[in-house]
């Protein structure tokens, strides 16, 4: 299997989410949600793609259904204190005053949010 | 007997637990550490991002040229070999070689491992060259307390366009093979205006590996942003 870049952090999700349930006495995950943020440089399909192929190997997240919120990156101005979705093509300023002065907000996490299993 | 889980009677319904944990947590622990032990040491640390042929080494070649050489280390990055260590080992540069193999950007852990094998007393400036990918390695923490791109005019002006996310996040980015620009019919207009439109805040420097006088902006920029480094009470 090619090594992508989404390979090493799909593993990591796994580490993490075993974890997680090992700590809380779920023998099944029947499903994981997390959220992407759209400034990330980690993409939805090819995390479904390697999760997929790796849940086979686990017994815990054999059956596991990844769900990815996709988040849009949003910014704030620190002039005039609007907030905005970033949008692409990406433009990074106030689409109200134009001021370069803004600040991301929303957008750069990749965060698991949840899981359920019994 | 339930016969899709096995129960008594009652199904088994599922428990849910609330984490709201980024998955590069460890990762950015690590990054948290490394950053701020550097800024004890007053050493700043610089990741250099660029496409694989784009300049890093030269332009670290550049600045080692005006600034002391034993006040730079530089950690390498590269899928495999050690050439560039050993371009910059010949400037008498402390190099240390990371080879990720089939891994396209460097990691926080493999950056605190390298320090720990370096000698960085009387350090003041730490690049980490990153693997040459103008994809991977943006938002990517490891200890680094500045972002640097260099994007080359023989790359075409359509690269902050392609490839927003790297560019974000930067400083500074750096035209290089500026001297090239004709040539390969270089929008610079197009270029600094997606710039603008992407990180109005950039700072944009033009080098040429043909005119040495071309990287003392440089050197003054990493110079001052150590300056600033410094005098910052409180490392985030």
């Amino acid at each position: 299997m090619l090594k992508m870049h989404e390979l090493s952090i799909t593993k990591k999700l796994i580490e993490m989410i075993e974890k997680e349930a090992k700590q809380n006495k779920i023998k099944t995950i029947t499903s994981v949600t997390v959220e992407l943020g759209s400034l990330t440089s980690y993409k939805k399909e090819p995390l479904s793609f390697y999760f997929d192929a790796l849940k086979k190997e686990s017994a815990l997240i054999k059956k596991t259904k990844l769900i990815v919120n996709e988040i849009k990156g949003r910014l704030k101005c620190e002039s005039c204190g609007e907030e905005s979705t970033i949008e692409e093509p990406y433009m990074i300023f106030c689409p109200e005053c134009e001021s370069y002065n803004v600040g991301i907000v929303k957008g750069k996490d990749f965060k698991i949010l949840n899981i359920s299993g019994k | 007997m339930c016969e899709e889980c096995g129960c008594n009677g009652e199904k088994q319904k599922d428990k849910m637990i609330f984490l709201d944990k980024s998955v590069t947590e460890l990762n950015d622990s690590i990054a948290d550490k490394t950053r701020i032990f550097l800024k004890e040491k007053s050493i700043l640390c610089i990741n250099i991002m660029g496409a694989p042929g784009s300049g890093k080494t030269t332009v670290i070649e550049g600045i080692a040229d005006l600034i002391p050489r034993k006040e730079i280390a530089v950690i390498q990055g590269d899928l495999e070999s050690d050439v560039d260590k050993k371009r910059l080992e010949k400037m008498n540069i402390e190099t240390f070689q990371i080879n990720t193999h089939s891994g396209c950007h460097l990691n926080a852990d493999m950056i605190e491992s390298a320090i720990s094998g370096m000698n960085l007393d009387g350090k003041k400036y730490l690049f980490i060259e990153n693997v040459g990918n103008l994809v991977c390695p943006a938002g990517v923490k490891m200890g680094q307390h500045i972002n640097i791109v260099i994007s080359s005019t023989t790359e075409g002006s359509d690269k902050p366009k392609k490839y927003p996310l790297v560019f974000m996040d930067s400083r500074l980015i750096v035209i290089s093979k500026y001297d090239l620009k004709d040539a390969v019919d270089f929008n610079e207009k197009g270029y600094v205006d997606d710039i603008v439109k992407i990180n109005g805040r950039a700072r944009i420097i033009k080098t040429s590996s043909k005119d040495s006088e071309s990287f003392t902006e440089m050197a003054h920029f990493i110079e001052h942003e150590r300056k600033h480094l410094l005098e910052r009470e409180h490392e985030h």
